[in-house]
This record gives C-alpha cells, structure tokens and sequence, in this order.
C-alpha cells in the first residue's frame, strides 16, 4: 500500500515537467503513445540512450520521429521521412524509396544501440528467434516500451546474443491511477 | 488496481509468441508498475513456459513471479527507492537503465543461450 501511495507521488511529482525538462525534450518522442501524460517520458531526455538521438549524426536529425511514431497501439509505420536522404525526384518512386530509406534509417539506429520506444516483434509475428523478450514498461512511459528500461535491456540482449532477440512491449495505459479518496478498506489496511 | 490491466495481456503475448514459435523462449521484463503487470501476467501462465524474468522497482518485490524458480527472476531495487522499499529517494526509482547491461546478461543466462 505504501509503495502504491509511493509510486503515486513520485509519478505526480513527476508529470509536472519544470521549464527545464520541457526544454529538454526531444522531438518526437513527445509525440502521443498509449500513455497519459509526458511525465515520466519528459524525463527520457535525462537518459544516456534517448539524449544521444539528436546528438550529431548528419542527416539523421529525423530519427527521434522515426523511433517515436509508433504509438501505444502498435506501429502504424514510420511517418514520412522528410528527406534527410534527399528526395527531391520522381514521384512513383519516392514513397517506395522513402520506405527504403526509412528501414535503413532504422537499422542505423539500431547498429547505433538506440532501442526503440516501440516493438512489437511478436504482434506482427516479425519471425521466430531463439528468445522472446516482453516488456511492461512503467507509469506514464510512453510507446509500449518505455525509455528508461525496455529499449537499452532490448538493445543489450541483442548484442549478447547477436541479433537473436524477438522483441515485444506490452500495450497498456500504464496511467497514474490513484482513485482518491481512497476506499475505507485501504485506509484501515495502513501499516 | 494497478498493472491490473497489463496482466492478460501480457500473458497472451507470451502464448502467442509460443505458439508462433514453439522452440522460442521467452523472458519477461517489467519496470515500476509494469513489474507488476509481470506479476499478475506470470500467475496466469504455465510452469515453463516463461524462462527468466527481471524486475526493475517493483512494489511487489517479495513476491514471486508466478511459477518461475526463484534461480530465474532477478529483482532490481535501487537503494532509497520508495516504491521498492522503504526509501525515501524518488530519484533513485529513475536510475535502472544503468542495469540494462546486468539484466540483459541475467535474462541470457536464465533462459540458456550462454
């Protein structure tokens, strides 16, 4: 129960982003996912693998959209690329160059170890590996991965094992849910 | 209840990713009130069918997950973590993807691919 009213106040505390932190945030991955609120997902700036995304690869200052655009509810595909890979030419050829260019957009980062904030290997049935990860990220994380936790545990496995790491987060509200006031039954119930 | 609606879902995908891949093993990771979805996911599921599981800040740090020998599941609980334990630190609850490293080696031997 303490832990419960503990957990509540450090996700309150920290869903009030200050000056600074929103400052700090990167584009994005303030974008929506199936978590409420920017809390906790403000903070990711805060962290070695998401402060590194805007950091100075040329031409991949797109990335934080791409790793950010899959949402809660599982990916709906990359949003366009705005040409950091050029693209002034042709029309029926580019949305299939801009794919191509976005899965090798992708692949980079992963070959840079940023894990994305989405997965969801197991949902669209990616192929068989020889492990399975599944991850519950924490209140108020955005994608279905989080920031803090999912992605560098994902990333690590994958290097350990070269690649053999089938990877999905678990799509739940993960929302700061304390109902207040808080039932009789729990108040008696205090330690 | 918290990480309550997580549980389910959760266990369905590990059935789903056994069913996809039958010779895959799978292994589960939950931070703060995902822990718990871990939880409650893992007393739905089977003895075996999960290989190894890590918590990061997890309220429900003395319980176990599910079925799953003790040998397999690593809790993470950084010192002065409120939600973990007594702490008073909510700063210290934010400091676990330091462990990535140390987990992902935990969860490779648990589930031995090593």
């Amino acid at each position: 129960m303490k832990a419960v009213i503990a957990l509540s106040l450090v996700t309150a505390a920290l869903a009030a982003p200050t000056k600074t932190v929103e400052s700090r945030q990167l584009p994005g991955l303030g974008g929506s996912g199936s978590s409420t609120g920017g809390g906790l997902g403000s903070l990711a700036s805060l962290f070695p693998i998401p402060t590194t995304l805007s950091g100075g690869l040329p031409g991949l200052s797109n990335l934080p959209n791409l790793l950010g655009g899959g949402g809660g509810g599982g990916s709906e595909g990359l949003p366009e690329l705005s040409s950091p890979l050029g693209g002034g030419s042709g029309g029926s050829s580019l949305s299939s160059r801009s794919d191509e260019a976005t899965k090798a957009i992708v692949e980079t980062a992963k070959r840079a170890g940023l894990g994305s904030i989405t997965e969801n290997d197991v949902a669209s049935n990616k192929g068989c590996k020889e492990l399975t990860f599944i991850f519950a990220r924490g209140t108020t994380e955005m994608g279905n991965m989080g920031s803090v936790v999912g992605p560098p545990l994902a990333q690590n496995l994958n290097s350990l094992t070269g690649n053999k790491v089938a990877v999905q987060g678990v799509d739940y509200p993960a929302s700061a849910e304390v109902r207040l006031p808080l039932p009789p039954s729990l108040i008696s119930a205090r330690p | 209840m918290l990480g309550a609606a997580g549980g389910p879902k959760m266990a369905s995908l590990v059935q789903q990713a056994l069913k996809q891949c039958p010779k895959t093993k799978v292994v589960l990771g939950g931070y703060s009130q995902g822990a718990m979805v871990v939880h409650n996911a893992a007393n739905k599921l089977e003895a075996g069918q999960i290989s190894g599981a890590v918590l990061f800040g997890d309220p429900l740090k003395a319980q176990a997950v599910g079925k799953l020998d003790k040998s397999k599941t690593k809790e993470f609980c950084a010192l002065g973590d409120p939600v973990c334990e007594n702490g008073f630190n909510g700063m210290a609850h934010l400091t676990y993807g330091g462990k990535a490293e140390e987990a992902a080696q935990f969860l490779v031997q648990a589930a031995g691919l090593s």
